[in-house]
């Protein structure tokens, strides 16, 4: 009897740490060697993998970093320098101040503490990286006597102080100058730092740093102050307080009499959408990240920011999570095989094989083993070109796309070229997202098809706007690195721009001819044309020709050409106007009436236009039609698309999964199917499963699968803020029962009570009721929200 | 040649004749009777400290320091009772004596070491009270250096050898500003009234003692307030002070002031220019137009001189680029109003708020002689950097007018929800949020609906605010949600996440204890409705059609 009670296991915890006993049984030494050395060599495997995976992990993290750190450095700079004036002007006057022997605590502009007012925005951990940049340069630049102030040392003014003593006894080097905590007071303080300094500006001076403003007590706050004011007189004082959003939250938590003492002045910090894109961009545009995620998963991370907490860490959090996932489902480790592209040449038919006949990794490793050793490295290397050439290519379209939107602004809301597509890497993030959804292809939608009509319709201006934009993206980003793009993609690019090239030379003969055609008019109404005057009008024309052609071959000879058969064809089909030469056009112009060349241009840039549109929806059609991670060959190595792990995993759905659990605990144990004939033939197993069964009920609906917890748990989401014992152990065994308390056999209701107390008793210990003085039959509520939890 | 001195202060201190006429009488005058207590009672921004100050700066002076012990000597201790209250009485004492030795001159160097005081409380020595004891002068030096200065005998009989020693007849000043402050001593409840009777204790029993103390009281509540708090014995037995009221400045004396301050001010702005005397004219006319524009809401000195040293810039530059005639003609006027009219309209709605209007361009354009050349070309370069870099701020200044913007979209509802759910009785709720959705739009079913007698009732009970537990603000923000169109799925947990950083933030307030409450925390928002009501416009949210004061039920 002794013996069952006490049994007390070791926990597991315990137990982990232990050093491994020998086994003494002589069954387990006969384990054959062959055995043990493949589990070393497997242990051994595992590590290396493992460590690999580790390198490859560091390498994604400190691009994260990087990226970080670049947007915090370039906001530093900004933030340091305008603080560092704000105070230097401060400064300079209090020295005016004092060499005309005035009273300063007289004077208004010195009788007050230059405050900076550093809005950081939610969730400023962010930011962590930036305030300590910021102390660590004013200290280095500005000043030594630099205090921080946040919540934990500042529950009272006692404790500030304190914090500041202690920080001060850090900071002195001088022992002799230390003195006990009871004789530490500001004023002592002050003439220290004054007597130090030898009347220097800047090193005479203290700045006070408030970290996470809201969250000091306001008490602490306004003593000190108060206190600290006293002593303007001796020693230029500054502050420096973080705050997350509230703009006027230190004139609403301070009294006037404190307010009065400071002279405050905002600096923002990037919002929280600038700072995104730009992070976005930073890692997922700007450089070659080889690792992408899925558009469902971006548009989801996205969501989570812009909506819940503009917090960049969960963010971070999120993507990091990603790619370990990632790194640990897939094989082929091609993420951190470093990119040299030399002689690739070789292996090039062998790729575009593999290309063409879509190959599984198996078969691609086949053909990888049969080749030389070197030749699994090239081949990796040439499909990691490939995808980084498809996401250039990608982006570009993207920019198209943007550039189109950004000039027709879209009155609803919801469409996906809404007016609140704030930025480029929104449409992106949008656009990938769309590419996912199997629905619809993106050139069939409404949206793009509205966008079509209103390129058709636009004006002059708008064209010329786009025209450019367009050339200027190309310019940037095709033609400062040809190597990151694929050839066929590149002789593409080249048609567009001299489609592009046409177009704007059409677009400003057009404009200047308009202004032709007004003067002409006025002087026909007066005189009959001169030659002399069309004349001018050709010279004018050829001008302007030059000047294009002139801009033109810049671009043209970035671009190297390899096959122009396409080019031609495209522009023989669409413009008939193209077989005309540039010289050979003026002339008939000129034979023109001023109406005849204005309805030819118009045709010419109309004909341009639709080429530009056909081409436009032809290679968005190729991009955004079809899921990248599906279409694009071997993209599944570098693109993660497992949403509903990473949902799980992150975004604290704990809380919907207890909910689950206590709703139907054998949905939850997935053992459903399994369950109601075996459970309602053999109720004895059952009870062996569950420990705690119902009794068995001859109907064979859901409800007879619910353990008891199940079924109290249900319950209890109906009930309102206190919940009366009796009443739930009636409505509990009606449920099981389908019969009243009071119908039930004596012996039989004994076992529900107990089944009844035992379960509430399991819900007090998860901490969903207690009980409560206030009436003895009733119990609280402890959770809420539950019933809403359904909604999810 | 007092009255020369008192000549000379009234020509510092600018409408505070009569004050100072008083003070003179009462504590000047006649060096063998000094008023023991003054009270100077008025607002903040009357110059209460500005004239005491400068008045007992002219007669506090002491030209000649020689080692002979003067027949007479005035001595006056400044005490900011900001600084002490937070300490224990020991601190207020010692400040006392140490201002006392810092003011004598260094005839006696042991004076000075003796202000090495102990301030520790515990370990202490029996002292013996008597006050006429006839100990030897030096044997008493040499305890003194122990004796603790939370007793009060043992600091006026330090306070009394120190004033003996220093001249054969002796007035000593104490200032106390800030006074209401002395109540927030931890260890005394009676100060103040100890303080007033400072001159009986210090000549207790000694006849011939020539030392007359005068305790001054600066605060802005008047006497009876002040010493509310003290015993009520020792309230009825208490000598009454001479109260001295500071009135508030006219308008036109404050004009004068202002002039002159801004005359101070220019002369530190344009410290390295030669010209400007040119500028004097404009400045009456600027002091006039602030004056104009402030004085029926503020009639603080402090703050209006603050106004017009932030705005000084702007408004200045405005006046000078607009005519440079020197003639004051109408259309000048005019014209000059206009410009500054935007700058005062921002004034208006930023006053009391003490923000600085510092830009890169209010700058001084030349650097003071005494700064190193290193740093004025550190300033000129800083002055290229930031403008560059201001294109970085401004962004995000224009994006975000009001603080609240920058929150995520549903933290947005959240605060929303919240303050609906502090504004509405909770019987409303299902009248404005729960309507079957078979295509009637609530608002047709209400504004059809006619007037109802409750009306008051609903008014009335719009007005109190009440405290929501989750359960029902969760309830509101997913109708809201829905109804705005946000057709995701929403995940509570972050929203409950949410919920605690509005709390810190201080949106919401928690009205029960934190601790006492794990399972029901209530609260209550605090943003007032103009906030809200961007925050609304910003979510194309019509915040009124859910409130119980705007529509009709």
């Amino acid at each position: 009897m002794s013996e069952e009670y006490i049994r007390i296991h070791k926990p597991a915890y315990l137990q982990a740490t232990a050093t491994p006993k020998t086994p003494r049984n002589s069954r387990r030494k006969s384990v054959s060697q062959s055995a043990k050395k493949l589990k070393k060599q497997e242990a051994l495997k595992s590590q290396e993998k493992g460590d690999v995976l580790n390198e490859v992990f560091n390498i994604f993290d400190e691009k994260i970093k990087k990226a970080k750190q670049e947007i915090h450095h370039d906001l530093f700079e900004s933030t340091y320098e305008n603080i560092l004036q704000y105070f230097d002007y401060y400064a300079f006057k209090r020295s005016v101040c004092t060499s005309s022997s005035e009273d300063i605590m007289f004077n208004p502009v010195c009788n007050v503490i230059p405050t900076i007012a550093l809005f950081t925005g939610i969730n400023t951990q962010d930011y962590a990286y930036l305030c300590d940049n910021l102390s660590d340069k004013l200290k280095d630049t500005f000043t030594e006597n630099l205090f921080f102030i946040n919540e934990k040392n500042s529950n009272n003014i006692k404790t500030l102080v304190n914090s500041i003593f202690s920080q001060w006894e850090g900071m002195c080097d001088n022992e002799d100058k230390l003195v006990k905590r009871n004789v530490f007071t500001f004023r002592y303080l002050f003439d220290l730092i004054k007597s130090d300094s030898m009347e220097d500006i800047r090193q005479g001076s203290v700045i006070f740093f408030f970290k996470q403003f809201e969250l000091i007590p306001r008490e602490t706050i306004e003593c000190f102050v108060s206190l600290i004011s006293c002593h303007m007189e001796t020693l230029p004082i500054y502050f420096i307080i973080e705050l997350a959003s509230q703009t006027n939250i230190i004139q609403e938590q301070l009294s006037s009499n404190v307010i009065s003492k400071l002279c405050i002045k905002k600096l923002y910090l990037m919002s929280p959408n600038q700072y995104i894109d730009r992070f976005v961009s930073k890692l997922f545009i700007d450089e070659n990240m080889m690792f992408k995620i899925s558009g469902d998963i971006f548009k989801y991370l996205m969501d989570m920011y812009h909506d819940y907490n503009y917090s960049i860490s969960t963010f971070i959090h999120a993507l990091k999570f990603c790619y370990f996932d990632h790194l640990q489902q897939s094989d082929l480790n091609a993420l951190f095989i470093s990119n040299e592209t030399d002689d690739l040449n070789l292996f090039d038919s062998i790729i575009q094989h593999i290309n063409q006949s879509d190959l599984n990794k198996a078969q691609l490793k086949s053909i990888c083993s049969s080749l030389n050793e070197r030749s699994p490295n090239m081949t990796v290397q040439s499909i990691q070109k490939n995808w980084q050439q498809y996401n250039n290519q990608f982006v570009l379209m993207c920019q198209f796309l943007y550039e189109i939107v950004k000039q027709f602004p879209e009155p609803n809301e919801n469409s996906l070229f809404s007016n609140n597509t704030r930025s480029f890497i929104d449409l992106y993030v949008k656009v990938c997202n769309l590419t996912c959804s199997k629905n619809k292809k993106f050139c069939e939608m409404s949206e793009f098809l509205h966008l079509k009509n209103l390129l058709q319709l636009s004006s002059l201006d708008t064209m010329n706007d786009l025209v450019t934009s367009f050339l200027r993206i190309i310019k940037t980003r095709v033609l400062n690195n040809q190597k990151s793009y694929n050839t066929e993609f590149l002789n593409e690019i080249h048609d567009f721009c001299e489609l592009l090239d046409r177009m704007k030379k059409s677009l400003t003969i057009k404009n200047c001819d308009t202004s032709f055609n007004e003067e002409e008019e006025e002087q026909q109404l007066q005189a009959p044309p001169s030659p002399e005057e069309i004349y001018d009008i050709d010279s004018k024309i050829n001008q302007l020709e030059f000047l294009t052609t002139n801009e033109s071959p810049k671009l043209k000879s970035f671009v190297s050409r390899k096959s122009s058969v396409r080019t031609l064809k495209v522009l023989s089909e669409n413009s008939p106007s193209k077989t005309i030469k540039r010289h050979s056009l003026a002339a008939p112009m000129m034979m023109m009436t001023p109406a005849q060349k204005k309805s030819q241009n118009n045709k010419q840039i109309k004909t341009l236009l639709n080429n530009l549109i056909e081409w436009l929806s032809q290679n968005f059609s190729l991009y955004f039609d079809n899921d990248f991670t599906t279409s694009v060959p071997f993209s599944n190595f570098f693109c993660y698309s497992n949403l509903d792990k990473m949902k799980k995993r992150l975004f604290d759905v704990q809380r919907l999964n207890l909910h689950d659990c206590l709703l139907s605990s054998f949905d939850y144990l997935k053992s459903n199917e399994l369950l109601p004939e075996k459970l309602t033939e053999s109720p004895r197993k059952k009870q062996k499963n569950s420990r705690k069964s119902s009794c068995p009920s001859p109907i064979l609906d859901l409800d007879s699968a619910l353990l008891p917890i199940n079924v109290a748990y249900k319950l209890y989401l109906e009930c309102g803020h206190m919940i009366n014992l009796h009443d739930w152990l009636q409505a509990f065994v009606d449920k099981l029962e389908n019969a009243g308390l009071d119908e039930l056999s004596e012996t039989k209701r004994k076992q529900m009570i107990a089944l009844f107390f035992r379960t509430i008793t399991e819900l007090q210990f998860m901490g969903f009721i207690k009980p409560t003085s206030r009436k003895v039959d009733h119990v609280i509520k402890l959770t809420n929200g539950s019933g809403l939890l359904a909604c999810e | 040649m007092e009255d020369l001195k008192l000549q000379e202060v009234y020509e510092e201190v600018l409408y505070r004749e009569k004050q100072l006429d008083i003070l003179f009488d009462l504590l000047i005058k006649n060096d063998n009777f000094i008023y023991p207590i003054l009270h100077l009672f008025g607002l903040s921004g009357t110059g209460k400290t500005y004239t005491i100050r400068k008045f007992m700066k002219k007669f506090c002076e002491n030209p000649q320091s020689g080692k002979k012990i003067d027949d007479k000597k005035r001595l006056h201790v400044y005490l900011n009772c900001n600084e002490l209250c937070y300490g224990t009485t020991s601190l207020l004492f010692s400040e006392i004596l140490k201002q006392i030795s810092n003011a004598l001159p260094a005839n006696n160097e042991k004076d000075l070491d003796d202000i090495e005081i102990e301030m520790e409380i515990e370990k202490e020595k029996p002292v013996d009270l008597s006050l006429n004891d006839n100990f030897d002068q030096e044997e008493e030096d040499e305890d003194l250096s122990d004796i603790k200065m939370n007793d009060f005998s043992a600091f006026l009989r330090q306070l009394k050898r120190k004033l003996e020693r220093a001249a054969k007849k002796t007035t000593l000043y104490l200032i106390f500003d800030n006074a209401e402050n002395l109540k927030y001593f931890s260890d005394s409840s009676n100060l103040l009234l100890t303080l007033c009777k400072l001159n009986e204790y210090i000549n207790l029993g000694d006849w011939n003692s020539k030392i007359n103390i005068s305790s001054i009281f600066l605060s802005e509540i008047d006497w009876h307030s002040l010493i509310s708090d003290c015993e009520l014995m020792s309230r009825t037995e208490s000598a009454r002070p001479f109260i001295i009221y500071f009135d508030e400045y006219t308008k036109e004396q404050m004009n004068v002031i202002l002039k002159q301050s801004a005359i101070s001010l220019i002369s530190i702005q344009d410290y390295h220019k030669s010209s400007k005397r040119n500028n004097y004219h404009d400045i009456e006319f600027y002091t006039k137009i602030i004056l104009d524009v402030f004085f029926p809401i503020c009639k603080d000195l402090n703050e209006i001189q603050y106004l017009i040293q932030i705005y000084y810039e702007q408004l200045i530059n405005s006046v000078e680029k607009s005519d440079r005639t020197e003639r004051d003609s109408y259309e000048k006027m005019m014209s000059a109003w206009n410009k500054m009219k935007p700058f005062l309209k921002q004034a208006l709605t930023q006053i009391y708020l003490r923000q600085s209007m510092f830009t890169s361009t209010s700058k001084p354009d030349k650097l003071s002689p005494f700064r190193d050349e290193s740093l004025t070309l550190e300033f000129e370069s800083l002055n290229i950097l930031n403008e560059k870099n201001e294109n970085y701020l401004s962004e995000s200044k224009e994006e975000s007018p009001m603080g609240c913007n920058q929150l995520p979209k549903l933290m947005k509802y959240l605060l929303i929800s919240s303050y609906i759910a502090t504004h509405n009785p909770a019987k409303y709720d299902k009248k404005l949020l729960d309507y079957n959705t078979s295509g009637k739009s609530r608002k047709s079913k209400f504004t059809a609906q006619k007037f109802q007698q409750n009306e008051e009732n609903q008014r009335s009970a719009a007005l109190k605010t009440q405290a929501f537990d989750s359960n029902r603000l969760m309830a509101i923000f997913l109708a809201i949600c829905t109804e705005s169109g946000y057709s995701q799925m929403i995940n509570l947990s972050q929203i409950q996440l949410n919920l605690k950083t509005l709390k810190s933030l201080h949106y919401l307030h928690q009205t029960n204890s934190s601790y006492s409450c794990l399972d029901e925390p209530k609260f209550k928002c605090l943003i007032d409705f103009e906030t809200i009501l961007n925050l609304a416009n910003s979510l194309k949210f019509n915040i009124k059609q859910y409130l119980v004061e705007y529509i009709t039920i």
